[in-house]
């Protein structure tokens, strides 16, 4: 069963962007409030979030949500009513802190089925014990101040017989029946909607007069019955019936007019509030889905392959000397999709500002339990990478600042003992370095001491020569082989030596790089090194039977043609090679049996060999020759071709180049996985 | 059962045709790339805008031998709930509306949804959804 109305399902993934965002900019608000004070602005803004928060969970029907964000839209409720009212500061904000990790949770979990809604209560009741003891009194609550009304108020004088009356009754356990009610008129919207009472659904009283005296909506109707049966079908409404006009109210005019302009000045009120908070938020950004923008990429790709086919076409050539109008045309054609494509790749990019200011919750937490007192320092966060790798960064980040303030940062009076009077520092910093960008996590702690790392990799039986001959590099590589750990105990955020090499792993994943540096006493550096765009890999260009195919080079450590003296073969005719440094033999896989194609070179001293390295092992693919080096955009497989198994066969997916032929992109490590 | 428009193609000398609403569009001259270790029925790939998509090769498919695809051989561009695909034919002929009075439907699932009758000829109807299944 789907978590929330299956009605609202095309609405989900706008819910999860937009409360994600709203929670993230919580989140910056409560870290800046947390350090600075709560200031009437922080406050309002914080009220606006959980409010937003709470009336789209409960309009995607999540209730449990809706409620938390309801009890926190409450609690700042008071505080902004009476900004002197006293409260425990800390525990407030361990209670915000707490409610945005869990609604985020809960968003995050929110389109996999097998992890089922989670029951807020016990939190929520916590805000509001909290609440309770700010207001000074237990819970009195329920002031009715909302006016009552009856569905005899709505009839008027120029009723036409086309006029029919509804009463609404949502159930009960629907938490804001005005959401409902809105969403109805959006139903009814093909009948002439004339009145509805409450008046205005924006109004913060409108929720409960719809619980207490029900829904009314006056309308024209060709088919009352109809209107009926639709009404009765909408999302949580228990029941509903036609309304039929009883005496007439001779003060209804009078009453309606006064209402009504009481209502006008309410309206310009809101108007204006909206107006200024609209103001506040403003800057002139929309949210676009990636799928968009793939799309638009690939469409500006086309067309400038179009556009080559329909410049150079032969049927010009005749008249290639005398057409300069058309030459004219056709430069200025070409002006226009060069800067149309700098402009779609750009549209991608965005600043890592946005991963690094995730960090700042990290080290806010790690403040709080491991009393550290570290500060992060931004250096270059306006680099711009592609979104894909922006979003990939997060984890990496994550890892490495957790990491540098756990291990690296000493406890306040190791630094004192050390003399270091400077404040413990962990700096983010960005940029460019040819294609690719570098991102370094810096932390002027204790650093690493590279004699105890040779002893622990000793221990490990890491070593493979002796000590010596190990650079301080080399030295510290170890601390990225999996299970390494120099820290003496476990604690909540690492020291199990889980993590560094999964980092590692990950990074390389996305064609990039960790590299490690330390001073002894002073901090150390860890730099990661990713490409701009993920979208662009460098690839070997290779001929196959008269194909050509791609082979990342991620992978590829060496490239030539073999000498006669080089190849050995086995007496049952297993085929190796020996690279040009000598001192190995590697298996040879011959690409055209892996892919069962006949016609390929048949001699291993004629064709080339391409030395892969993968975590399966080391091999020599053999390949008829090769083209170039390429950069290419490596597309998956379309779901047909997916299903067909061409990821098990050795492919990694297929590639457009840029005259619009389709080249395959070879997977290193899958045919390494084949071949044994 | 409500009328609908079937474009009707010549593949091994037989007749067969798609409902117009899974066809995409007709396309003639796309390069077919071939790709190692696809089942037989599977000519290759192709670009269509940016989209690396399958060619289903139909003769290949309905059983029959490769069949012999010429000047006037096409591609149908297919497009249902499990993907995108080409699928190759001799040749494109014409379109026909069927209603009660000129189709029938099978008895029982299979690659064919149903057969339609056009003047002398009968015009099997296939289940795009079924070709573009294909099994490795």
């Amino acid at each position: 069963m789907p978590k929330f109305d299956s009605s609202m399902s095309a609405m989900l993934d706008v819910f999860v962007f937009e409360t994600s965002d709203l929670l993230e900019k919580l989140d910056d608000r409560l870290i800046a409030a947390e350090q600075e004070g709560l200031s009437a602005d922080d406050i309002g803004e914080i009220f606006r979030i959980m409010h937003t928060v709470k009336g789209s969970a409960s309009m995607m029907g999540l209730q449990s949500m809706s409620k938390l964000a309801h009890s926190l839209e409450d609690l700042f409720s008071l505080i902004r009513d009476n900004p002197s009212i006293s409260y425990d500061k800390e525990r407030l904000f361990e209670l915000l802190y707490d409610g945005s990790d869990s609604l985020k949770g809960e968003i995050e979990s929110l389109t996999d089925e097998s992890v089922p809604l989670s029951d807020f209560s016990d939190k929520i009741s916590a805000v509001e014990a909290f609440a309770d003891i700010m207001k000074g009194k237990p819970a009195a609550q329920n002031e009715s101040g909302s006016d009552g009304y009856n569905a005899n108020d709505i009839f008027s004088k120029d009723d036409d017989d086309k006029t029919a009356v509804f009463k609404v009754d949502f159930v009960e356990s629907c938490l804001m029946p005005e959401l409902r009610a809105m969403t109805l008129l959006g139903q009814l919207k093909n009948e002439t909607l004339m009145a509805t009472l409450p008046k205005n659904l924006d109004d913060d009283a409108a929720g409960e007069q719809i619980a207490a005296y029900g829904f009314i909506i006056k309308l024209k109707t060709d088919n009352p019955l109809a209107t009926l049966e639709k009404i009765k079908n909408a999302i949580d409404v228990m029941d509903a019936q036609e309304v039929l006009p009883q005496v007439d109210n001779p003060q209804l005019v009078h009453s309606n007019e006064k209402e009504q302009s009481k209502e006008t000045s309410q309206q310009q009120v809101k108007q204006s509030e909206s107006k200024k908070s609209g103001e506040s938020g403003a800057n002139a950004i929309i949210s676009v889905k990636l799928e968009k923008l793939d799309r638009l990429m690939r469409l500006s790709q086309e067309i400038v392959i179009a556009e080559s086919e329909a410049l150079h076409s032969p049927d010009l050539v005749p008249y290639r000397n005398n057409i300069p109008n058309f030459d004219k045309s056709a430069r200025e054609l070409k002006k226009l999709t060069d800067e149309l494509q700098d402009m779609v790749m750009s549209v991608r990019m965005v600043p890592i500002s946005g991963a690094f200011s995730k960090m700042n919750r990290v080290v806010r937490d790690m403040n709080k339990t491991l009393k550290k007192n570290v500060r992060l320092v931004f250096e270059g966060e306006e680099t711009e990478v592609d979104k894909s790798v922006s979003d990939m960064l997060g984890d990496p980040l994550m890892h490495l600042v957790r990491n540098a303030i756990d291990h690296g940062i000493e406890a306040p009076q190791e630094r004192e003992a050390a003399n270091k009077t400077e404040p413990p520092l962990v700096t983010l910093s960005a940029y460019y370095d040819a294609s690719d960008v570098i991102v370094k996590v810096a932390d002027n702690g204790a650093g690493m001491n590279s004699a105890e790392i040779l002893e622990k990799a000793r221990q490990r039986g890491l070593l493979t020569k002796p000590d010596s001959e190990y650079t301080e590099k080399e030295i510290f590589d170890f601390i990225l082989a999996p299970g390494f750990t120099t820290n003496k105990t476990v604690t909540e955020y690492s020291g199990r030596g889980v993590g560094m090499d999964v980092v590692k792993k990950n990074l390389e994943k996305l064609g990039g790089s960790l590299a490690v540096d330390s001073v002894f006493g002073e901090g150390s550096v860890f730099t990661i090194r990713v490409p701009m765009s993920l979208s662009i890999s460098d690839c070997m260009g290779l001929m196959l039977c008269g194909q050509e195919y791609a082979l990342p080079v991620t992978y590829l450590t060496e490239v030539f043609r073999a000498k006669k003296e080089q190849i050995v073969i086995s007496p049952d005719g297993h085929e190796a090679v020996m690279p040009s440094g000598g001192g190995k033999l590697l298996r040879v896989i011959r690409l055209s049996e892996i892919f069962s194609l006949s016609g390929a070179v048949e001699e291993l001293d004629e064709g080339i060999m391409l030395i892969c390295q993968t975590a399966k092992g080391e091999a020599a693919l053999f390949a008829d020759d090769v083209t170039e080096a390429m950069q290419i955009v490596i597309k998956p497989f379309s779901p047909i071709l997916a299903s067909l198994g061409l990821k098990g066969a050795g492919f990694a997916g297929t590639s457009i180049l840029g005259d619009g032929s389709i080249v395959l992109v070879l997977d290193a490590n899958e045919i390494l996985k084949d071949g044994e | 059962m409500t009328d609908f428009t079937a474009v009707t193609f010549r593949c091994d000398k037989k007749l067969y045709a798609f409902k117009t609403d899974v066809l995409k569009e007709i396309n003639t001259k796309s390069k077919i790339t071939f790709v190692p270790s696809l089942p037989k029925c599977i000519s290759g790939v192709i670009n269509l805008m940016g989209d690396v998509i399958p060619v289903i090769d139909l003769s290949v498919r309905l059983g029959f031998e490769k069949a012999d695809y010429g000047e006037r051989s096409c591609l149908l561009i297919v497009e249902n709930a499990s993907g995108t695909a080409a699928v190759r034919v001799e040749e494109v002929l014409t379109s026909v509306i069927c209603g009660d009075e000129n189709y029938i439907e099978f008895p029982e699932d299979s690659l064919a949804y149903g057969v339609i009758k056009d003047k002398d000829n009968s015009i099997t109807l296939l289940d795009s959804e079924e070709i573009l299944r294909i099994e490795v």
